[in-house]
C-alpha cells in the first residue's frame, strides 16, 4: 500500500514538474476522444431524431400497404374495410410541409382517420381527439384546412387553438387553423409530436392533392397461426401495384441508405483518434526517455521493475483519465456543431431530418472516454516497457536506447512494410466497409513504423547535398541531432507525418471529388433554365410541378424547347427503393457520357425510348448491375422487369435510373411533372428570360427557376456543405499534429540543457544556437512533409477509388493539385518551426554555467 | 365459468371519463352514457344550449314517409338511427337474440365543399349483439367510422342499405332485408347472416310518425317500426353455425331532439306476441325519481289496427333487479306491464340477465320473453328490451 502511494506520488510530481508535457498530453488525449463522441453523438442522436419520429408515425403497425408513385387507391383501404372486415388497419396521407410560421422548419404532416388509429397510434385516436372538444373534433373532421398540433409546440411558440399556421406545400401556400392541441404523458411521444402536425384524413388528401390517394395503409397483422390467413386475405385485394411490406424492413432500409455516409463519419473520427494515439505514445515516450536517468536511479536504489512500470502507467492513465474527461466535455460541446452538420447532410442528401436535440447516451461517452484512456496505456505502454528492460546502468546511459533503436530500426522497417501489405490485403479485396478502414489504418501505421528509416535517408541526403556545404557546422551537426536522437525524434516526425498526410489524403479526395462533380454538372445541365418546385429539403425533389406552368412554357416566347422530369421513389423487388427519373429529352445531350450503354449516343437513346433503362454508377456499382441486366421494378400494372441499356456517371448518393417518360407514363398511372428544363432559342438572354419568367409566376405559383449556371452553383453548394464536416475533421486532425509535433519537438529541445550548456561554452553564439534549434525542427517538418505526400497520395487513391466507390458507387477522378501539396508542407514546416521558436528563445537566455549545472 | 363473453373491440374510452362524442348521440336518442364514479354528470342543458346554435332540421311536423326512400339517411338531421333486433331460434330449440344498430350523427349542419371523397360531416356507430341463452353469453362490438368514402353510410335509393364496413343492412327485394355482421372474418366467433321479411306495414309512431320526446316545440324524432319481420339465416355463436328462424323488429327515429330537463335515461320495451300483435312502449326516468308523461306508445293488432298509446294509459313496474359484476350498475330486471283500457296484462322476464353493453357508452339491451294475457286469453311473445342511464 505504501508503495503504491509512492508511486503515485512520484508520477503525480513529475507529472507537475512538466507542466508543459502533461498538459500535451492531456489535450493530445481529449481531442481525440472529443472528436469520436462528437461524431458518435451527432450520429446517434440523427438516427434516434428519425427512430423516434419513425416510431410515432409508424405506430404500431407491423405491415402496411404501399403503392406507386402517388400510393394507393383508398378503394382499397375501404375494400380492406368493408368487404375484408379488417379493422387493425389505418390509411395515412403524409409529406413534409414547411412551416413559415415556425421559421420555415420542415415538419411532418400526418394525414390521419382518427377512427381507425387507436390501435396503432393512441394518441391520434377518437377516444383522445373527440374527447378533446365536441366543436374542435367537428372542425377537424368537417372542415378543410384544420390541424391538431402538439400541445408543448402550442406552448413554445406561443400558438393557441384559433391560431393559424401557414405552411407551404412545393409550390402552394396553405392557412392551417389550430382547432386543437395533442398532449401526452409519454415522453417519447411528446418528442415526436414536436415534429407533427396532424390532420384529417381528407384535409390532407387536399394539401398535398392526393384527392383519392393514400401514402399507405397500416396494418397491425396477427402472429401465426392467423398471420398467413390475414396476410393471403389482404394480398388478394390488392390491384396491382400495391404490396405489403413490413415496417421493420421499411424503416431498416431507410437506416440502411445512410449506413455508408454514417460509417465514413465514423471512420474519420476514429482516424482523428489514431493521430492522436500517435500524440500520446509520443508525449509519454518522450516523459520516460527523459526520466530514465531518475528511473535508473531508482532502480539502483532497489525499486523493482514492475513498480516502475506501474508507476509509467499510472502517471499514463491519471493523465489519460482527464484527457478522456475533457475530451467527453469537448466532445458535447462539438457535437452541437457537428448535428448541425449531420442533419444537414442527410437533409442534403438522403431525407428529411429534424435534429433538435443531441441525445447524450452515457455509452457514448464511456465508449470514447475508454477509448482515449485505452490509448494513453497503450501509448505509454511501450515506453515503460523499454525503461524497466535495461539494466540500472544501462537507463543513466543515454546513449543505450538510441544504439537500440537504430539497431531495431531494420526490424521496426520490416514490421512497417508487414502492415503496409497487411493494409493492401485487406483493402484490395471488396470486403466489409469496416475492414477498408482497417486497411486504411494499417497503411498509416505501416508509414508511421517506415518513417525512422526513411529519417536517416532523407537526413543523410539533405547532409551530403545541401547542408555541409550551404551551413557546413551547424548543418552537420543538426543532422547528427537528429540521427542520434532517432527515438525520439522518429515518433514525433510520424505523428507530424500522419496528420499532415491525413490533410493531404483528404483534402485531394475532396478537390478531386469536386471537380469531378462540377465537369459532370457542367456537361449534364445542357439546357439553360431550371424551374421546380420549391422542395422541404433538397433531397425531396418529388413535389409537383403545377401542370399549368409547364404548358406556359412550352409557348412562351424565346423558348426553344421544354424537357421535362418526373422524379419519383420508386420500389424494386430486388435492390429495394430507388429514384426514378421519367425525362422526356436528356438534358445533357451529345455531352452525356456514358460508362457504358449498348451503342453510341443515338442507339442508346433509341433503346432508351423502347423501354430500356439508364441506371446511374451508385446503382449500378453498389447492386453489380451491368448492361443487359434488367431490374424488376414495381409498377402500377404489377411487377415489371426493365433492360440497363446504359449506365451514366451520377453522385447521388441513392442508387437511381431514368426512364422514358411515355414508357413511365404506360406503366404508371401519374399525371405529375416535377421539374422542367427549358432551351432558349439561339440569341435569347438566359437571365433576361429568367427575370421574365419569374415575373409571371411571381406572387400566386412560387416556382425556383434558375440559369445552368445557378443550379450547378447550388448543386456544389450542396457538395459542400456536406463536406464541411469532413474538412472540420481534418482540421482538427491537424490541430491534433500541431500539438503532438509541438510538444515532442520542444520536449526534444528542452531535453537538451546540458548540451547546450557544454555547446555555449565551447563558443556557440546565442543567435548559431537558435539558428540550430530551428534548423532542426525545420528539417523534421520538412522530412515529416515531404513523407506525407506519398503517404497523402495513398491515402487519397484509397479515399477515391476504394473507399468512395465502396461506399457510394462513385467514380471520381483523381485531381492533383499542387496548392494541396504546397499547404500540407508548409503546415507541416510552420508547425515543426513553431515548435522549435520557444526551446531557441528559452536556451538563448540561459546561461552557460547554469546550463551545466542542471542535476 | 365465464357467464358472459364481452369481446369488447373499442373499450377505447375509460369508464370515469365523459363522453363528449357520442354522449350527443346518446342523449339525443334518448339514452344515457353511464359516467361511473363522476358524479357531476354533465349538465344536459349545457348540452341544449350548445346544440342551439345548429341549424339542423327539427321535427316538428309528420312527415309523408315513401319508402324505401325513407329508409335512407336524412343527413339534414342531427342524429339517425336504424335499430334491429329479434328473437330466433335454431331448429334444435335453442335460442338466440340478437341486435343490430346503426347510428349517424351529424357534426356540422352542412360541410364546406370538399375536394377530398373522405371529408364528412357524417359519423357513424354501429353495435352488435347476440344473446346465447342456452350458453347464458352475451357478446357485443361496437364500431365507429367516418361516413364517407364508403366506409360507412346509409342510402335509401335506389334501394335501401345502412352499413359500417362488413356490418350491413341490405334491400334484397321489395320488403326483403339483407343483414350482416361478423366480428372477424378471419376467425368469426360471433355472426349473423340474415334474411328479414316484412309482413306488415310500417307502424307510424306518435302523430303519423311524429314522436314527441319532450315538450318543447321540435323536440321530437320521426320514428316508425317495421314489425312482424319473419327473420331466417344463419348464426355463428361461439364458433358454431346455427340454421335459425323467427321475427326481427326495425326501428327507424331521425331527429334533432334533446332530453328534456331532469331526464337521465329511458326504459324502451318492443314486444312481439305469438298472436302477431306487437307492442312499443318505454318511459322516461327523471334523475330524483319517477318519469315524464310524454312517452307514447303503440299497440299493433296481427289484423293491422293500430292504437296509439299516450302516457298514463299503461303501467310498468319492475319485479326484480340485476346487478352488473362488471359495471357494477344496478338495472331493473323483469317487469309487470298493463295496459288496462286494451285489457294486456304481461309479465316480462329477462331470456338471461346479463345482457349490458359497455362499450363506449354503457346500457342494458336484450332478449326478452312475455307472457301474460290479452282480454283474458293466454299470450306468449318474445321482444327487446332497452335500459339506459342507470348507476351504481
Amino acid at each position: 500500500m505504501g508503495n503504491l502511494r509512492t508511486l503515485l506520488r512520484l508520477a503525480w510530481r513529475d507529472a507537475w514538474r512538466r507542466p508543459l508535457q502533461s498538459l500535451f498530453f492531456v489535450i493530445g488525449v481529449s481531442i481525440g476522444v472529443a472528436m469520436i463522441i462528437a461524431i458518435d453523438l451527432a450520429n446517434s442522436s440523427a438516427n434516434r431524431a428519425f427512430t423516434i419520429s419513425t416510431d410515432a408515425v409508424v405506430g404500431k403497425a407491423t405491415h402496411q400497404i404501399v403503392g406507386g408513385p402517388n400510393g394507393v387507391d383508398e378503394s382499397v383501404y375501404v375494400q380492406i374495410r368493408r368487404e375484408l372486415g379488417y379493422r387493425d388497419s389505418a390509411p395515412i396521407v403524409e409529406g413534409y410541409v414547411r412551416v413559415k410560421t415556425l421559421n420555415g422548419q420542415p415538419m411532418r404532416l400526418l394525414g390521419v382517420d382518427s377512427f381507425a388509429e387507436r390501435p396503432f397510434r393512441e394518441e391520434l385516436g377518437t377516444a383522445k381527439i373527440a374527447g378533446l372538444n365536441q366543436r374542435s373534433f367537428s372542425a377537424f373532421m368537417a372542415e378543410p384546412n384544420t390541424v391538431l398540433i402538439g400541445a408543448n409546440v402550442s406552448d413554445e411558440y406561443r400558438l393557441p387553438i384559433g391560431e393559424s399556421l401557414e405552411i407551404q406545400v412545393g409550390s402552394y401556400h396553405h392557412k392551417l387553423r389550430i382547432v386543437d392541441v395533442i398532449a401526452s404523458e409519454n415522453r417519447r411521444i411528446r418528442r415526436s409530436l414536436k415534429d407533427l402536425l396532424v390532420t384529417d384524413i381528407a384535409t390532407a388528401q387536399e394539401i398535398f392533392a392526393k384527392i383519392g390517394k393514400l401514402d399507405r395503409i397500416d396494418l397491425i397483422l396477427p402472429d401465426a397461426p392467423l398471420h398467413t390467413t390475414a396476410l393471403e386475405h389482404i394480398e388478394s385485394m390488392l390491384p396491382p401495384g400495391a404490396r405489403i411490406e413490413s415496417s421493420d424492413a421499411r424503416h431498416g432500409a431507410v437506416i440502411e441508405m445512410t449506413k455508408a455516409f454514417r460509417l465514413n463519419l465514423t471512420a474519420l473520427s476514429l482516424l482523428a483518434l489514431v493521430v492522436g494515439m500517435f500524440l500520446i505514445y509520443n508525449t509519454v515516450s518522450f516523459s520516460v526517455i527523459q526520466r530514465r536517468a531518475v528511473i535508473g536511479r531508482l532502480r539502483a536504489i532497489g525499486m523493482a521493475r514492475g513498480e516502475i512500470f506501474a508507476m509509467i502507467l499510472a502517471q499514463a492513465t491519471v493523465l489519460g483519465i482527464a484527457g478522456a474527461l475533457l475530451g467527453i466535455g469537448l466532445g458535447i460541446f462539438l457535437s452541437r456543431s457537428a448535428i448541425g452538420m449531420v442533419t444537414t447532410s442527410i437533409n442534403d442528401l438522403f431525407f428529411v431530418s429534424n435534429v433538435r436535440e443531441i441525445d447524450v447516451s452515457a455509452l457514448t461517452l464511456l465508449k470514447g472516454g475508454l477509448l482515449g484512456i485505452a490509448a494513453a496505456m497503450t501509448g505509454a505502454l511501450i515506453p515503460a516497457y523499454e525503461a524497466t528492460r535495461v539494466s540500472p546502468v544501462g537507463t543513466l546511459q543515454r546513449s543505450t536506447i538510441e544504439t537500440r533503436t537504430r539497431g531495431s530500426l531494420h526490424r521496426i522497417s520490416i514490421a512497417g512494410v508487414a502492415a503496409l501489405l497487411l493494409g493492401a490485403g485487406t483493402l484490395l479485396p471488396d470486403w466489409h466497409l469496416g475492414l477498408t478502414f482497417l486497411g486504411v489504418l494499417a497503411v498509416l501505421v505501416g508509414m508511421a513504423l517506415l518513417t525512422p528509416s526513411l529519417m536517416r535517408g532523407f537526413a543523410a541526403l539533405a547532409a551530403t547535398h545541401w547542408l555541409r556545404r550551404k551551413i557546413p557546422i551547424l548543418g552537420n551537426m543538426a543532422v547528427r541531432d537528429i540521427d542520434r536522437t532517432l527515438s525520439r525524434t522518429s515518433t514525433a516526425v510520424a505523428a507530424l507525418m500522419i496528420a499532415v498526410s491525413v490533410i493531404v489524403g483528404v483534402s485531394v479526395m475532396v478537390g478531386s471529388f469536386r471537380m469531378t462533380v462540377e465537369r459532370w454538372l457542367t456537361d449534364l445541365l445542357g439546357a439553360d433554365i431550371f424551374v421546380s418546385p420549391p422542395a422541404v429539403a433538397n433531397s425531396q425533389m418529388t413535389e409537383k410541378l403545377d401542370p399549368d406552368a409547364v404548358k406556359l412554357f412550352e409557348t412562351f416566347p424565346g423558348i426553344a424547347r421544354v424537357a421535362t422530369a418526373r422524379s419519383v421513389e420508386i420500389d424494386s423487388k430486388d435492390i429495394g427503393r430507388i429514384t426514378l427519373s421519367a425525362i422526356t429529352r436528356d438534358i445533357a445531350g451529345e455531352k452525356r457520357h456514358y460508362k457504358s450503354a449498348v451503342g453510341n449516343h443515338a442507339e442508346t437513346w433509341d433503346a432508351f425510348r423502347s423501354g430500356g433503362l439508364i441506371v446511374n454508377e451508385p446503382l449500378a456499382n453498389r447492386y453489380k448491375r451491368s448492361l443487359g441486366d434488367t431490374i424488376t421494378l414495381l409498377t402500377d400494372r404489377g411487377e415489371v422487369p426493365f433492360t440497363i441499356v446504359g449506365v451514366v456517371y451520377d453522385f447521388d448518393v441513392r442508387p437511381g435510373a431514368m426512364m422514358y417518360d411515355a414508357v413511365y407514363r404506360n406503366y404508371w398511372d401519374d399525371p405529375h411533372l416535377s421539374s422542367a428544363a427549358l432551351f432558349v432559342q439561339p440569341g435569347v438572354d438566359v437571365d433576361e428570360k429568367i427575370g421574365s419568367l419569374k415575373s409571371v409566376f411571381g406572387g400566386n405559383l412560387e416556382l425556383v427557376i434558375r440559369s445552368n449556371r445557378a443550379l450547378r452553383a447550388d448543386a456544389l453548394a450542396v457538395f459542400d456543405r456536406t463536406f464541411s464536416i469532413f474538412i472540420a475533421l481534418q482540421m482538427l486532425a491537424a490541430v491534433v499534429a500541431f500539438i503532438g509535433v509541438l510538444s515532442a519537438l520542444m520536449s526534444l529541445q528542452l531535453e537538451r540543457t546540458r548540451e547546450i550548456g557544454t555547446l555555449r561554452s565551447l563558443g556557440i553564439t546565442r543567435g548559431q544556437l537558435a539558428r540550430l534549434t530551428l534548423l532542426e525542427t525545420g528539417l523534421m517538418g520538412v522530412i515529416a512533409g515531404l513523407i506525407a505526400m506519398p503517404t497523402g497520395l495513398v491515402l487519397a487513391a484509397i479515399l477515391i477509388y476504394i473507399i468512395n466507390l465502396r461506399s457510394f458507387g462513385w467514380t471520381l477522378q483523381m485531381q492533383l493539385q499542387p496548392s494541396q501539396f504546397t499547404l500540407a508542407f508548409v503546415v507541416a514546416l510552420v508547425s515543426a518551426l513553431l515548435a522549435g521558436i520557444y526551446p531557441a528563445w528559452r536556451m538563448g537566455q540561459m546561461q552557460p554555467a547554469e546550463a551545466l549545472r542542471t542535476e | 365459468m365465464n357467464v358472459t363473453d364481452h369481446y369488447n373491440e373499442t373499450h377505447s374510452y375509460t369508464m370515469n371519463k365523459p363522453l363528449t362524442l357520442f354522449t350527443t348521440i346518446i342523449l339525443a336518442l334518448g339514452h344515457f352514457a353511464h359516467v361511473s364514479g363522476d358524479t357531476s354528470q354533465r349538465n344536459i342543458t349545457e348540452i341544449l344550449s350548445e346544440e342551439s346554435e345548429d341549424k339542423f332540421a327539427r321535427a316538428v311536423e309528420p312527415l309523408d314517409f315513401v319508402f324505401p326512400t325513407d329508409h335512407g339517411p336524412h343527413p339534414d338531421y342531427k342524429t339517425e338511427w336504424w335499430y334491429y333486433t329479434g328473437n330466433l331460434k335454431a331448429e334444435g330449440g335453442r335460442e338466440f337474440g340478437y341486435q343490430l344498430t346503426f347510428f349517424r350523427r351529424a357534426l356540422a349542419v352542412e360541410i364546406p365543399v370538399r375536394k377530398s371523397r373522405l371529408a364528412t360531416n357524417q359519423i357513424y356507430m354501429a353495435h352488435f349483439a347476440l344473446t346465447d341463452v342456452k350458453a347464458k353469453t352475451h357478446t357485443s362490438f361496437e364500431r365507429y367510422s367516418r361516413g364517407a368514402g364508403g366506409l360507412a353510410g346509409a342510402q335509401g335509393e335506389p334501394t335501401y342499405e345502412v352499413w359500417l364496413e362488413d356490418w350491413s343492412v341490405s334491400q334484397g327485394g321489395t320488403g326483403v332485408f339483407r343483414l350482416r355482421a361478423v366480428d372477424d372474418q378471419i376467425e368469426p366467433r360471433i355472426s349473423i347472416d340474415l334474411k328479414l321479411r316484412e309482413t306488415r306495414l310500417p307502424l307510424l309512431h306518435g302523430l303519423r310518425g311524429l314522436s314527441q320526446k319532450g315538450p318543447e316545440h321540435g323536440n321530437a324524432n320521426h320514428y316508425y317500426s317495421l314489425v312482424g319481420l319473419d327473420t331466417e339465416g344463419t348464426i355463428i355463436s361461439r364458433r358454431e353455425t346455427y340454421k335459425v328462424s323467427g321475427k326481427s323488429w326495425m326501428d327507424h327515429e331521425f331527429g334533432t331532439s334533446a332530453f328534456s330537463k331532469g331526464v337521465v335515461g329511458w326504459d324502451w320495451f318492443g314486444l312481439q306476441l305469438d298472436d302477431g300483435t306487437a307492442l312499443m312502449f318505454g318511459r322516461l326516468r327523471k334523475s330524483e325519481g319517477g318519469e315524464i308523461g310524454i312517452f307514447e306508445g303503440t299497440v299493433s293488432y296481427a289484423d293491422g289496427r293500430r292504437i296509439p298509446i299516450q302516457p298514463g294509459e299503461f303501467t310498468v313496474t319492475a319485479t326484480g333487479s340485476w346487478r352488473s359484476p362488471e359495471t357494477e350498475i344496478t338495472y331493473p330486471s323483469g317487469w309487470r306491464v298493463e295496459f288496462p283500457s286494451l285489457g294486456i296484462e304481461l309479465r316480462i322476464e329477462p331470456l338471461i340477465s346479463n345482457q349490458e353493453l359497455y362499450s363506449g357508452f354503457t346500457y342494458w339491451e336484450g332478449a326478452v320473453s312475455a307472457e301474460g294475457t290479452i282480454r283474458e286469453a293466454p299470450s306468449t311473445g318474445r321482444g327487446y328490451v332497452e335500459l339506459t342511464g342507470y348507476t351504481k
